[in-house]
């Protein structure tokens, strides 16, 4: 982790989305442009909001922009949600380690709002030329993310609770994975139940694994140390906030 | 001269304010966007004998106006901090005070001995009171353990002794006066709370210590009331900490008798906090009608 800044960016749009998430887009000229795929920004909330920021990973960066989608779930991201476009919030980052893409076919595993750190892996991956495989889950189709953005990377295959309740989408997976389909790396975020769903396929298969993970984190920057996890304590906020499944899900 | 310097007993600080221990951290390869430099001091986290890696998750529950922690001193132990860690601020003007928490009087002489004979340590900060390791009697809570942790510490090092002490005690002034009595040259007040929450819906405790410490704007009543009492009743400086945010706050607490301040928790909401702070002093300079920040030192007054 290094370069990261406290900038007072731009809300240029802000609107609910579906249920209960929200798509904010900000300007920030001076960290946006160091932004690399895996990285995540604090977004400070505002006065008369909780006295920590929140840690947010941008679905997309692009010139001096980044849209953040964000679910409204206490009074942080109640405050959020209250940001008008033209207002200032500040913003921490960018932060974290970058997701570092390997050679070889990649798959992504993302459900609802957590899905979106894997768009600018997936962007990134088909850069440098190798093919993705995107799974997505959420409870129904419109929060199924940036569905057109993962479609322009490949292949994409979804699952909504509303349609098929019971099953995971890491069942479709499995299926590619048994009829002899090889990713070399499987990236997953947003859902705990996937990610040992993930784990028990990567022990199978023997292919490298990682998670996005989350805990309550106080400042983003490596000061705090409270964001630990797994056996080793390892800091989301500088080690990850991908990190090796196996360290993760125990 | 820029009419922010101060002393806090022997030693000379460019300006008041200086990040509390396990607050701020240092590393050339990402260093913070503003000149470290700039800071009155620096102090690292507390630094333990033997390595420990801290407590197990969560560590962190959020307050209103303030934050929870349980960290429990995650620590590289004394050989590799000497090696790996003090070897960062080499060349950096700003003094070093290295922060340590031990578990006996005996370590707390271990650690001060071989952090003092290295040159770029300006000082030891012995912290007495942290709320969050298992199985330990906090000095800071028990005068005859702080007598004999600070004068075991006092006893190998001729360097700036300061002594990082408790609010949740009978009296801080008795304990203040402990540590003046067994040679420490300056007292930090205050530590964190003891506190914990639980998530309702869920029954579960959220610390994965059970409980942790308070910190943030939440205890800046408390930590000012515990500067004024013993800078008024104590002859020895006091640096205060708890929950300072902005430029008047850092007033509050120089007119309530600190030579320096720490800010911890609010430089997680906005990292460039302290140096804000140090340019808001400047500001206030003139406002205040003082050539020196040292002159409002304990100037506050009963109406």
């Amino acid at each position: 982790m290094r370069g990261w800044n406290v900038e007072a960016a731009r809300v240029i749009r802000n609107r609910h989305w579906a249920h209960d998430i929200w798509l904010m887009t900000l300007e920030a000229p001076d960290a946006v442009p160091k932004a690399q795929a895996g990285q995540f920004f604090m977004v400070v909330t505002g006065s008369g909001g909780p006295f920590l920021p929140r840690a947010m990973a941008p679905v997309r960066f692009y010139e001096q922009h980044m849209d953040i989608y964000y679910r409204v779930v206490g009074e942080g991201t109640q405050q959020m949600a209250r940001a008008q476009a033209g207002d200032n919030l500040d913003v921490i980052g960018p932060l974290g380690t970058p997701f570092a893409v390997r050679p070889g076919p990649l798959a992504l595993i993302g459900r609802g709002v957590g899905m979106t750190p894997l768009l600018p892996i997936a962007e990134r991956a088909r850069s440098q030329g190798e093919s993705v495989r995107t799974y997505l889950s959420a409870r129904s189709s419109p929060l199924l993310l940036e569905l057109a953005g993962f479609q322009q990377q490949g292949a994409v295959f979804v699952h909504t609770d509303d349609q098929a309740p019971g099953e995971l989408v890491t069942d479709r997976l499995a299926r590619h994975l048994a009829e002899g389909w090889r990713p070399s790396v499987v990236v997953v975020s947003g859902a705990h139940r996937l990610m040992r769903a993930v784990r028990d396929l990567e022990l199978r298969y023997g292919f490298s694994a990682w998670a996005f993970v989350e805990e309550k984190m106080a400042c983003g920057i490596g000061w705090c140390q409270g964001c630990a996890i797994g056996p080793q304590f390892r800091l989301i906020c500088q080690d990850g906030p991908a990190l090796p499944l196996a360290e993760v899900v125990v | 001269m820029t009419g922010l310097e101060v002393t806090v007993g022997s030693l000379a600080l460019r300006n008041p304010v200086m990040p509390a221990s396990g607050t701020f951290e240092y590393h050339p390869d990402s260093p913070p966007p503003f000149d470290v430099n700039h800071l009155g001091a620096i102090v690292p986290k507390s630094l333990t004998l033997y390595p420990q890696l801290g407590n197990r998750p969560s560590r962190l529950a959020e307050t209103p106006s303030g934050l929870i922690n349980s960290i429990g001193i995650p620590s590289l132990g004394l050989e590799r901090f000497l090696a790996e860690v003090l070897p960062r601020y080499e060349g950096l003007t700003a003094p070093v005070m290295v922060s340590v928490a031990g578990y006996s009087p005996q370590e707390y002489l271990t650690l001060t001995e071989k952090l003092s004979a290295v040159s770029l340590v300006a000082g030891i900060e012995l912290n007495l009171s942290c709320p969050n390791l298992d199985q330990h009697r906090m000095p800071a809570q028990d005068v005859g353990l702080l007598r004999e942790s600070v004068k075991s510490a006092r006893s190998v090092t001729d360097k700036p002794l300061w002594a990082k002490l408790s609010l949740e005690v009978t009296s801080i002034v008795e304990m203040a006066q402990a540590c003046l009595e067994s040679g420490a040259d300056a007292v930090t007040l205050i530590n964190t709370f003891r506190a914990m929450a639980i998530d309702s819906q869920q029954r579960r405790v959220i610390l994965g210590n059970g409980t942790g410490g308070l910190s943030g704007p939440a205890i800046r009543p408390m930590a000012l009331a515990a500067v004024w009492d013993v800078s008024h009743a104590v002859d020895i400086p006091v640096i205060g900490v708890g929950g300072i945010t902005t430029v008047d706050d850092a007033l509050m607490f120089l007119l309530a008798g600190a030579s320096a301040i720490q800010i911890g928790t609010a430089s997680f909401r906005q990292p460039l906090t302290m140096v804000r702070v140090i340019e808001g002093l400047t500001g206030h300079l003139a406002k205040l009608g003082v050539a020196s920040i040292a002159e409002i030192i304990g100037a506050g007054h009963l109406s």
